[in-house]
């Protein structure tokens, strides 16, 4: 078991490409820690240089409290599953599974016994003289997860390993991977650029975009407190609606309205600011209360359990998600009332999330319930 | 056009259509035909005159025997051709494959600067050199070495000459392996050396047998380098036996000549087949273009 | 959609850009650069230089070095037999020299081109293509039938097929000489080998290689998309104007390669001396039959290496002519 820290690790490719651009982090001993991003973010190289399969052009890495930057993998005892699992296909599944034993010279009897063990534990001990051409792709993947987990390593690296399969099955994978985790407790990384994944299996998520870290934090934070533009707009199932706003006097403006939110910090001038609610909390109503946004229902789309409507409002589209129960017509007039409470704000300029606690002075909003804020606990780290 | 390929309704087409498509379906047979008979007929003595009992010059089959074989397997002198045949082609092959493993691989995973212009000037380079143009100074050299007349130095000097084309084979389907193998293999602490041999030697096995058939059947027919390399009677490789038995033999010895061609040329060809077969050009795969 | 373009406009992509940590990069690349060598494989340079060691200390000592030995060579009176075997000694440009003034190696350049062109460049490419191209659509045994016979002819060891074209071409002239298969078939009786030598050995070297051209034609002409053929026979082309249209525009390169390949294997060839060792009257001594006669039938070996060293630089040339057509095809 080991902590993991990386202190302003950077790493610039021959070819003058940045990957990563000064990025620190820590990752707590048995915690499960997930790198999400759009694909070239700079994840997967990080993860290699943890692995030791690139070398950092600057920076330090230490896993357990020892400093492996210039160690290569084979001293740095940790184990990874690849995004192609990377199974030997000349090798049965079991003497795959052994393999990391066999590079440790351990005795022949002794490395079966363990990948059976570690085999059978994962649903593979009918498949163990199978080679993995003959698998299936789930069964790959827990013959690759088996083989990580023979190797006794301190550290799992995982590199998207639930992308190559089809959606059914990455679900009952996602489900296998949590169990294991909450079993084993080891130190995991975890690369994906799937949110739901990380939102599903990670203690804390690291959003990266274009070599830096845009927040760390917990998924429930990452997903209700965006930390900046960037993160709001790649976690969710559907993006957040952003809307532009004004800060008059401690008021929020939205649409020549005064709304019920919290005005950010430093807003006692007037200041533009940019708005973000996710979709899942606007509520379509059909007469005008306090803070509405009268709009007109433009798309429909079937959710299934629900339904994710596009509206026409005063200041450009606002997506709403409302039960099947209550699905609007297209050209329906309807008001949108956005749970102010959940709203976030930025600044328009750098995307930074700006916190929201309330001016001095400033009245509660009357709408919103002050029970559900919890004001100026949260930080965007 | 290709005949076959082109029947369409017929019945529809005019008479002179069809009469066309008939000029043209014989015209393809005729030049099918004419190129088969083209490189068959040199190649029908090779076939029938082992099993004459009085072999001519012309390719025939008047009194079927098996007697000239039992001439081949009697000459100590013919057999001991073969053996001597079989030691460079397997000493040669394992020179290079062992060889070209390695250089593929560093090859292929490390990027060199000119490392591809290299060794595409170094396959060109060998197909000359190993040819004829260097016959001189490979002899003066082995000479010098003390190899001359020995098969060791016959071994030496067409592994060095099939090794650059070995590599860039090899190298080819090493490109094709993707890298995550060795990564994870290196991630459980495996260091180059087992790399090879444990991860990537098994995954490219099918370019290891080409390049050791390859260089089996180029060293088995090779005639040059031993001709020159190698005097001594009891060294000379088939290659060499056969051109002496027509040399100075003439007609007279017409029956061991046919039935020792045979034996000489029948393992090449079915390995060839065999391997032409299972994996198909890809021989000269990586030079085109 | 005027919320989703406030959400683009305000991402602060501009921020990564040029962030302030990017200069750390260039003052620690020290520490970490005995890794960074390393490729995906982890073979850093070191490894990679001993895997390379035993096939470069090979290619050095049996291929590279003879080659340029024969620089040094050429310039001397070295010797198998007779006084400067001894005493070898440095001629300069001497054997240079003769070799301009001798009318057996003008001859043999001559004979050696003649071959090349004929058997390499016209006959082994055309009949190769014509292969590939006719039997393009072709899915039939016979096709296979036929190109196995190619190969075999392109397999089978030279001092073998040398002795089968030796018989297939032998003439009854004279009491002593039997005839051949060929005279057998077309009832004459012509000792082809003497009457006409080097036409002949083209012939021969055809048979001998096509089948190589074949192989890379039939896989050169699979890279052509059968729609671009259907789309010039619809328009109504000839076949001539397909394939100057469409087909060797898109299998110039291999055509190239395919080119210089058997023109350097050709020019190289030794087994013309198996057919018949130069004769009659050095009508068939191409340049390897001939440096093989000065160095070991003469034992002149200077002489011999300084012929060797113009071969290797007209091999040069050829190599040098068809890759600079080969880059501007490509640029």
């Amino acid at each position: 078991m080991a902590s993991v820290s990386v202190e302003s690790l950077t790493k610039v490719f021959p070819n003058g490409v940045k990957a990563i651009d000064g990025v620190s982090l820590s990752v707590d001993d048995g915690e499960f820690f997930a790198l999400l991003g759009p694909s070239g973010c700079g994840k997967t190289t990080l993860l290699r240089i943890l692995a030791g399969l690139e070398a950092p052009s600057a920076g330090r890495i230490r896993i357990g409290g020892r400093d492996v930057t210039k160690v290569p993998p084979a001293g740095r005892n940790v184990a990874m599953v690849f995004q192609d699992y990377a199974l030997f296909p000349h090798m049965s599944v079991a003497d795959n599974i052994a393999y990391p034993l066999k590079v440790h010279r351990v005795e022949k009897s002794t490395r079966r016994r363990r990948a059976e063990e570690v085999g059978s534990g994962l649903g593979l001990a009918a498949l163990m003289d199978r080679r993995p051409g003959q698998l299936s792709g789930g069964q790959q993947q827990r013959a690759a997860l088996a083989r990580a987990m023979a190797a006794d390593a301190v550290l799992f690296l995982f590199d998207e390993p639930l992308s190559n399969l089809d959606a059914r099955l990455r679900m009952e994978a996602r489900t296998l991977l949590k169990r294991l985790h909450r079993e084993v407790r080891k130190t995991t990384v975890y690369v994906t650029h799937d949110q739901s994944e990380a939102l599903a299996l990670a203690d804390r998520i690291a959003v990266m975009d274009h070599g830096v870290l845009r927040q760390v934090g917990p998924p429930a934070e990452i997903f209700h407190h965006p930390g900046n533009l960037f993160v709001a707009g790649f976690i969710g199932s559907t993006p957040m609606n952003l809307l532009p706003a004004r800060v008059l006097d401690g008021q929020v403006v939205v649409a020549g309205e005064v709304v019920p939110a919290w005005a950010p910090a430093g807003a006692g001038t007037t200041r533009e600011v940019v708005l973000a609610v996710r979709p899942e909390y606007v509520d379509l109503v059909p007469e005008h209360l306090p803070g509405s946004l009268p709009a007109e229902v433009e798309v429909v789309e079937d959710l299934g359990t629900t339904h994710l409507v596009t509206l026409r409002g005063p200041e450009g589209a606002i997506q709403a998600v409302v039960p099947e129960t209550r699905a609007p017509t297209p050209g329906e007039r309807l008001f949108a009332v956005p749970d102010w409470s959940r709203a976030s704000f930025y600044e328009p300029d750098t995307g930074e999330r700006l916190r929201d606690v309330p001016a001095e002075g400033a009245e509660a909003p009357a709408i919103a319930s002050p029970g559900t804020l919890t004001l100026g606990s949260e930080t965007a780290r | 056009m290709s005949a076959p390929t082109a029947a369409s309704p017929i019945d529809q087409r005019p008479l002179r259509g069809v009469l066309a498509l008939f000029a043209s379906r014989a015209g393809f047979y005729a030049f099918a035909a004419l190129v088969a008979a083209f490189f068959a007929l040199p190649m029908a003595w090779l076939v029938l005159a082992p099993f004459e009992a009085h072999p001519t010059f012309v390719a025939g089959l008047v009194q079927p025997t098996l007697d000239n074989f039992a001439v081949v397997f009697k000459n100590p002198d013919a057999l001991a051709s073969l053996r001597n045949s079989l030691v460079l082609a397997v000493g040669t092959m394992a020179v290079v494959v062992v060889c070209a493993s390695l250089a593929a691989y560093a090859l292929s995973r490390v990027k060199l600067p000119g490392r591809d212009i290299t060794l595409y000037v170094l396959l060109l380079f060998s197909s000359v050199v190993t040819g004829s143009a260097a016959m001189v100074p490979i002899f003066v050299l082995v000479y010098d070495l003390h190899l001359i007349n020995t098969l060791e130095g016959v071994i030496l000097v067409l592994a060095g000459g099939t090794l650059p084309a070995s590599i860039f084979i090899l190298k080819d389907f090493m490109d094709s392996v993707p890298t995550s193998y060795e990564e994870s293999a290196r991630v459980f602490g495996a260091g180059p050396f087992r790399i090879l041999k444990d991860v990537v030697a098994p995954i490219v096995r099918p370019g290891l047998v080409v390049i050791a058939v390859w260089s089996i059947v180029t060293v088995w027919g090779s005639f040059l380098t031993p001709f020159i390399l190698l005097d001594k009677p009891s060294l000379l490789p088939a290659s060499v036996e056969i051109y002496s038995y027509y040399d100075v033999g003439g007609s007279a010895k017409l029956p061991l000549i046919a039935a020792f061609a045979l034996v000489y040329t029948l393992p090449v060809v079915v390995i060839y087949l065999i391997v032409q077969h299972r994996y198909g050009f890809r021989f000269f795969g990586g030079i085109k273009g | 959609m005027s919320a989703r373009s406030t959400k683009s406009s305000v991402r602060p992509t501009s921020r990564t850009a040029d962030h302030p940590l990017g200069q750390i990069a260039e003052p620690s690349l020290g520490p970490a650069a005995s890794l960074e060598a390393a490729g995906p494989s982890g073979l850093g340079r070191k490894w990679a230089a001993v895997f390379l060691t035993p096939s470069a200390v090979l290619i050095g000592v049996f291929l590279i070095f003879p080659a340029a030995w024969t620089l040094y060579l050429g310039l001397t009176n070295f010797s198998l037999v007779g006084f400067a075997a001894a005493h070898t000694t440095f001629e300069g440009l001497a054997n240079y020299r003769n070799a301009i003034t001798d009318p057996e190696f003008g001859n043999s350049l001559l004979i050696t081109l003649v071959y090349v062109f004929g058997s390499a460049i016209v006959g082994q490419v055309v009949l190769g293509f014509a292969m590939a191209w006719k039997w393009k659509d072709w899915r039939s045994p016979l096709r296979r039938a036929v190109e196995a016979l190619a190969i075999i002819a392109w397999i089978v060891p030279s001092s073998v097929v040398a002795f089968l074209w030796i018989s297939y071409l032998q003439g009854n002239i004279g009491p002593l000489v039997e005839q051949g298969t060929l005279d057998f078939i077309l009832h004459i009786s012509t000792n082809w080998l003497l009457q006409f030598p080097l036409l002949s050995l083209i012939i021969f070297n055809v048979w001998r290689g096509s089948a190589f051209s074949m192989m890379l034609f039939n896989g050169a002409l699979q890279s052509v998309p059968p729609s671009y053929l259907e789309t010039a026979r619809i328009s109504g082309a000839s076949e001539f104007q397909q394939l100057r249209d469409v087909v060797l525009p898109r299998i110039k390169g291999h055509v190239l390669t395919d080119v210089l390949l058997i023109s350097l294997w050709t020019f190289n060839d030794f087994t013309p001396y198996l057919l018949t060792a130069g004769g009659p009257n050095g009508q068939t001594e191409t340049l390897p039959v001939f440096v093989y006669k000065v160095a070991f039938q003469q034992g002149n070996l200077g002489y011999a290496s300084a012929i060797s060293l113009i071969m290797l630089v007209i091999n040069s040339v050829i190599a040098v002519v068809y890759l600079s057509l080969l880059r501007s095809r490509n640029t």
